[in-house]
């Protein structure tokens, strides 16, 4: 029994880190251009399908799977780039409310255009050869490709720290979440730093995108899912906190893991309790800041 | 909807008014000898189901070509009109309401989702128009909603689980279940229990997991599933939940350690391919290699030309499902709804899986549903199903009585 | 939110328009003009908490779906009859969106969409999930009495209740109560120094709002003969938010305009492109970054424009916006 409840929780870590790359992107750019971004699970869905694309011409290889965790993500950063760069920065001295409704168009437009572009049908992406079987956690098999995700989640937010605690952009981009007027009186050139956090959030999708394809299924819809709970994170750790998304996405992975062994029924309604609750408790998040 | 609007009988009111409309309403009657027979096809394009509804219109669309080839109906060509429900039951009742006001399409052919197919019978009960339904197969259809303008060609909820019940039943004494949370996993539960009890009154339902439609996480049910230790899954997941969900628990090595016996769709062999485990039980709706005829050979042949892909079960349905209303059409005393009906409720239609007759009591076709084992099948571009056992609709369909029973339960 | 003599006039015809369009049309467009008649009074109705309060709800769907669902469970749990349920089905939603209002108004901007959409998502979870007194993800049929199966009946009964919301929104918005709430808007802080209960007046825009969203869906849900989950889902509460936006937030009549477009946009949209969410969002798209004040709120612009350079030197008109 212990050792099914260490199981669960070991998946229901993997699953937390998939959110976790995801909903690191949607924080940052929350907490820097202050807009709820609708269409970040339409970038994870795309770059899904990309790899998917891009698996089949390496005919599911490992090289294919390394050529698709690096080029599908790139491809998604570019794509939010320039959704940045054409539309929200025109509307950008607007209410947000406007360049939350372009965000919420593009979903629908993207949701359409992978239908335009892969049909209407479901893929499936193989695991990589290396890293289809499973290891033995105290005797019980665990996917190893589960400890690559959870491997990756740990680099991410590694490597995210990194760049916040220790470069000048890091340091420009921790401004920006307490008070983007502020950043633009120290001479900083707030609509490249702004175009620089969504692309770097969309890279965040694409590559969370990319990691969770051959875990799942890859489908029109799965925007959907990935969207709302990204949302749950960003609330529950406060917007712009790498820290805080962290430790969301790891409570939801395993309390979800772990909720189903309990109480199944409610596993549905977890997610949004947890979220009214935290929202109307403490609403700047576990660790945000006031608001 | 009794009698004709208020718009008719007032119309003397506005007389300009009147003319416009009956200018524009007139080209339906003047026209009616040699205009096209009008086809009406709502179903879900967009969405999850979009695959299901694409492969619809794709045979819909071929078996009219052929109807149109040969001469058409009564010297008449048949013309379809298709709309995009959305998975949205109340916009497919919008547009198919639509489809018989504006349109005036002559008869309906089936949705997708079910729960548009109940918007969708429900508003050809009302406008009385022949629905001939090839993909939704809610037990409520043919309940409590039957009216007598609706037919289907689709093995319903009730046969799928019972012949489930029949396929695995017998030989297994512990069955652990898994479904997703929606009505229909719920209802086939039921009645594969119901069933269960009659083929094999030791066996038991171990374990029951529900995850939510979507779930993209299956790992704790799979480890659920595993402590469990049944003699087999029975499984009432489909298309993208399945595929998840086999990935998922093959590196667990849940096959390995059980059964498992699951719903299958011929979309989910082809996206899986060699992903796909041997050895699983599948059971299928109409997939084109449960059945060897020259019919099948040659209708697989054409729609492969001509779609560049191979035909699912619901390219089979829906193929079949338009042919099966064009006789209607062809064999009825008349072109009124009623004649027509009564043209199919007598049809003895030659199908793609063999001879096919509706009864009288819920105008379910006598369709058969399909139990096998994955494995390679040759000539087939990805897995398919060997051993495969043909399950008639008699030997598990409700009885009348339990048609009526259920009708006057409700 | 102010509303002149002109547009009033405007709005008589467009009335009398509608109440002899059964003699006009068929019934294919009666249906779609049920269709945006309601989408009308939803949308203006949400309009009272966006352009009203100021305040960015996007969880609308549930109030508009609970109010479906009103008059489904009336019927099917105590065979009440459809008028009763949707006589009713204001309270219903009104006590729900007061309940989330008490609960979300206390956050503001952003954070204030995200609760109201996590709320709205709580009540379709339950909803959805609730099979032995909702009947779950199938959705529950509403019969409709033989009198309003006729489209015309039907249609004159939507026509009523809508006109009638619509007044009633437009009184409230020139009462002293919209008087305030525009305070508010205008300058929270201001508002609350000369004594105004922000948070008071937040809530009672929110209830009032909530209610008559209620009141469109049960129309709706009755129109379509039936309640489904799909109607409170989230994607929908972007519906009335895009109309508002669509057809400008700060001109009275710019929801309803904004519903008007979008409704008859989506049906043909459905009906006959390959790719509905495409086009949709396009049209979304090129609306939100070229028309920043709306169909209506341009239009207005437009016409003041032309007219303060047709008449330079002339005193200001009293239609004019103060």
């Amino acid at each position: 029994m212990t050792i099914d409840i260490l199981i669960q929780l070991l998946s229901g870590v993997s699953r937390g880190m998939i959110l976790f790359v995801v909903a690191s992107g949607l924080t940052l750019i929350f907490g820097v251009l202050r807009i709820p971004n609708f269409c970040h699970g339409s970038l994870y869905m795309l770059s899904a399908f990309a790899t998917y694309s891009i698996t089949t011409v390496f005919g599911g290889s490992n090289l294919g799977f390394l050529a698709s965790l690096i080029v599908a993500p790139l491809v998604v950063m570019a794509f939010g780039a320039a959704i940045e760069f054409f539309l929200l920065r025109r509307i950008s001295n607007r209410e947000h409310l406007y360049q939350l409704i372009v965000t919420f168009a593009i979903t629908l437009i993207v949701a359409d255009g992978i239908k335009l572009i892969w049909g209407g049908s479901y893929r499936s992406v193989s695991y990589p050869p290396m890293l289809e079987g499973s290891l033995s956690v105290l005797g019980r098999p665990f996917p190893q490709y589960y400890v690559l995700v959870i491997a990756a989640g740990i680099v991410i937010a590694a490597l995210l720290a990194l760049i916040i605690e220790r470069t000048r952009f890091g340091r420009v981009l921790s401004a920006a979440v307490i008070d983007p007027e502020m950043v633009g009186a120290l001479g900083v050139n707030v609509p490249r730093l702004y175009t620089t956090v969504f692309a770097l959030g969309a890279w965040l999708a694409g590559f969370g995108g990319a990691l969770a394809a051959p875990i799942g299924s890859i489908s029109l819809g799965i925007d959907n899912s990935i969207i709302i709970e990204s949302f749950a994170v960003v609330i529950i750790g406060g917007s712009g906190s790498i820290v805080g998304a962290f430790a969301a996405a790891l409570i939801i992975g395993i309390v979800q893991a772990l909720g189903i062994m309990v109480a199944p029924r409610l596993a549905i309604g977890f997610i949004f309790i947890a979220l009214c609750a935290v929202l109307l408790l403490r609403p700047q998040g576990l660790l945000g800041r006031r608001v | 909807m009794s009698g004709l609007p208020i718009t008719r009988r007032t119309m003397a009111l506005a007389t300009s008014a009147a003319i416009a409309t009956a200018l524009a309403s007139a080209p339906g009657k003047a026209l009616a000898e040699g205009a096209p027979i009008k086809i009406g096809l709502t179903t879900d394009l967009t969405g999850i189901a979009a695959t299901y509804a694409a492969a619809q219109v794709n045979a819909v669309k071929l078996a009219i070509e052929e109807i149109n080839a040969a001469g058409g109906i009564k010297g008449r060509k048949l013309e379809l009109l298709v709309r995009d429900s959305q998975l949205k039951p109340a916009l497919g009742a919008s547009l198919t309401r639509d489809l018989i006001v504006r349109e005036k399409i002559d008869y309906l052919i089936g949705p997708d989702a079910s729960s548009v197919g109940v918007a969708v019978s429900g508003v050809a009960k009302q406008y009385k128009k022949v629905v001939v339904m090839t993909i939704p197969n809610t037990p409520r259809l043919v309940g409590e909603l039957f009216h007598k303008y609706f037919f289907t060609i689709v093995p319903s909820g009730t046969m799928l689980a019972r012949a489930m019940a029949e396929g695995i039943g017998k030989t297994n004494n512990s069955i652990a279940f898994i479904g997703g949370d929606y009505e229909a996993s719920h209802q086939a539960i039921q009645y594969f229990g119901e069933w269960l009890t009659k083929v094999n009154p030791k066996a038991k339902i171990t374990a029951q997991q529900w995850p939510k439609l979507g779930e993209p996480d299956f790992t704790p049910y799979i480890t659920q599933l595993i402590s469990a230790k049944p003699d087999i899954v029975f499984s009432y997941l489909w298309g993208a939940d399945l595929i998840a969900f086999i990935k998922q628990a093959k590196p667990y090595g849940l096959f390995d350690k059980t059964k498992f016996a699951t719903l299958l769709f011929l979309d989910d062999l082809k996206a899986l391919g060699d992903d796909m485990p041997d050895g699983i039980i599948g059971q299928m709706y109409a997939p084109p290699f449960g059945t060897n005829s020259p019919a099948m050979a040659e209708f697989i042949k054409k729609y492969q030309a001509k779609f560049n892909s191979f035909p699912s079960d619901w390219a089979v349905m829906g193929y079949d499902g338009m042919r099966i209303l064009a006789d209607g059409i062809r064999n009825a005393a008349s072109m009124e709804s009623d004649a027509v009906a009564e043209a199919i409720e007598k049809l003895k239609f030659d199908g793609l899986q063999g001879p096919l007759t509706f009864r009288a009591v819920d105008h379910q076709g006598n369709v058969p549903s399909f139990l096998g084992t994955t494995g390679k099948v040759a000539g087939l571009p990805f897995k398919g199903l060997v051993d495969i056992q043909r399950i008639p609709a008699e030997s598990v369909w409700p009885t009348p009585e339990e048609i009526l029973a259920q009708r006057k339960d409700k | 939110m102010q509303i002149t003599a002109k547009s009033l006039a405007g709005f008589a015809i467009v009335v009398f328009i509608l109440v002899v369009s059964p003699y006009l049309t068929d019934e294919s467009n009666l249906f779609v003009l049920m269709d945006v008649l309601i989408a009308i009074l939803f949308a203006t109705s949400y309009n009272l908490v966006l352009g009203g309060a100021g305040l960015l709800s996007f969880g609308h769907a549930a109030y508009f779906g609970l109010g479906a669902y009103t008059v489904a469970l009336l019927q099917a749990h105590l065979g009440l009859p459809m008028l009763v349920g949707i006589a009713l089905s204001p309270i219903v939603a009104g006590v729900f969106a007061l309940l989330v209002a008490l609960l979300t108004v206390r956050l503001s901007g952003m954070y204030f969409a995200m609760l109201t959409l996590a709320f709205a998502q709580l009540i379709y979870t339950v909803i959805a999930e609730w099979y032995s007194f909702t009947g779950g993800d199938n959705g529950i049929p509403i019969t409709v009495p033989d009198y309003f199966f006729v489209t015309a009946h039907y249609f004159y009964l939507t026509l009523g209740i809508v006109v009638g919301g619509v007044l009633l929104l437009w009184l409230i918005g020139n009462s002293p109560f919209g008087a305030a709430l525009h305070a508010i808007r205008e300058n929270p802080q201001r508002a609350s120094f000369v004594g105004l209960n922000v948070k008071l007046y937040q809530v009672a825009a929110f209830t009032i709002s909530g209610a008559l969203s209620g009141v469109a869906g049960a129309l709706s849900g009755s129109l379509h003969q039936m309640a489904f989950p799909s109607m409170l889902y989230w994607t929908e509460s972007a519906q009335p938010v895009l109309m508002a936006l669509a057809g400008g937030i700060h001109a009275f009549f710019g929801p309803a305009v904004g519903a008007a477009i979008f409704t008859v946009l989506n049906f043909f949209v459905a009906s006959y492109a390959g790719y509905p969410l495409l086009v949709f969002g396009v049209v979304v798209l090129v609306l939100v970054m070229a028309l920043p004040e709306g169909v209506v709120g341009t239009f207005r612009r437009w016409l003041i424009r032309r007219r303060d350079a047709g008449s330079r030197a002339a005193p200001a008109s009293r239609d004019a916006r103060p």
